[in-house]
């Protein structure tokens, strides 16, 4: 996925877990380590513990 | 090491400046001037203002240290950094404090390194930061009557120019003249063919007109989408996502982007090269989630009473 398209599934829908996880999968595949943990912190702060629950990503 | 620090008086006000400039035990001290003034530092003084970076080169040449410190005369050293041990090849980059801003140029480096001033008007040297240190310098705001006039020079000089449009677009934008703010840096980022900081901070600012200013919502948040790309930790940007949204009043997406702003902003590397606006990391997000959170919970709370 192109990162701009996960961005605009980002301001679709702010509150999926899914559209998160893609762009940090983005930022890690490219190595770029920090933003990829900066999107980390954010999962595992908004969603923590249930940051792998697919329950959750259909309520967001 | 040794350093020259060389300052160009415009405004008349470099006294506090060398002051300030003492903390870096300067071997050499060099001040341009346009209008006689009495030191003990060497003063070289130039006949009119109409290129402040041929005026700094020249400073350059009569440099006598290995290592070249820069400062404008608007601004003062408020923190120092450890200076020991300098790479010979690197840039440094420093923070300059602006009221609630923080921004990121290059001040210090070694003579090696052949670095020259550009830009007549708006003077900076001709390399990016390549490492930065933990020293701010404060920037007073001062108002210079000549940049229109200097600006309008350059661009006929230089028609093929993009960099007078990048200027004379933000002169505009600081005095609230949208129309042709808009105008300038969409010709400036059509015609650009590099995509650095100043080109993503010129985007970041169209949207922040197209969004708040003329309500053109969907342009806005695709010119957004293409800043957040290039930097997801800037929490300008989703600060100005929440902005929009707040306008268009779906509140409870704008806290979800203030809150953005927050827990990715809080991850951006201290030393880095994008500018920063302070407040857009706490302080400002913080209220407008407070904001949106009430006007939220009062709509509710009306549509029960109501039914």
């Amino acid at each position: 996925m192109l990162l701009t398209e996960a961005l605009y599934k980002v301001v679709e829908n702010p509150t999926s877990l899914q559209n998160y996880k893609n762009i940090k999968q983005y930022f890690q595949e490219n190595g770029i380590e920090n933003i990829a943990a900066a999107f980390g912190y954010l999962i595992e702060t908004r969603y923590g513990n249930n940051s792998n629950s697919i329950e959750q990503d259909r309520q967001g | 090491m040794e350093i020259t620090v060389i300052v160009l008086n415009k405004t008349d006000k470099v006294e506090n400046t060398v002051q300030s400039a003492l903390n870096l035990k300067p071997k050499q001290i060099l001040i341009g001037t346009y209008t006689p003034i009495k030191s003990k530092y060497e003063v070289v003084e130039f006949q009119e203002k109409s290129n402040y970076s041929a005026d700094l080169n020249k400073l350059l040449e009569m440099v006598k240290s290995d290592w070249v410190f820069y400062i404008k005369d608007n601004e003062i050293i408020i923190q120092m950094d450890d200076l020991d041990c300098l790479d010979d090849k690197a840039v440094y980059g420093v923070q300059i404090l602006q009221d609630d801003i923080i921004i990121k140029e290059s001040r210090l480096w070694n003579i090696k390194n052949k670095i020259k001033f550009k830009n007549p008007i708006f003077e900076k040297p001709n390399m990016r930061p390549t490492k930065f240190l933990d020293v701010i310098l404060y920037q007073e705001k001062v108002n210079d009557d000549r940049v229109l006039k200097m600006l309008e020079a350059w661009k006929k000089s230089n028609p093929m120019m993009l960099d007078p449009y990048y200027y004379k677009a933000f002169y505009a934008l600081g005095n609230k003249n949208f129309k042709e703010f808009k105008s300038l840096i969409i010709h400036y980022l059509f015609n650009s063919r590099v995509n650095d900081v100043s080109c993503v901070i010129a985007r970041y600012y169209l949207a922040l007109v197209q969004g708040l200013v003329d309500g053109e919502t969907n342009e806005a948040i695709s010119n957004l989408v293409l800043c957040l790309a290039e930097n997801p930790l800037m929490a300008e940007f989703w600060c100005l996502l929440g902005d929009i949204f707040t306008q268009t009043q779906n509140f409870e997406k704008a806290i979800i982007f203030y809150q953005n702003a927050i827990l990715l902003g809080s991850r951006r590397l201290k030393l880095d090269e994008w500018p920063m606006h302070i407040s857009k990391y706490h302080e400002y997000p913080t209220e407008m989630i407070e904001k949106c959170t009430n006007i939220t919970k009062n709509t509710k709370q009306y549509t029960i009473t109501q039914s």
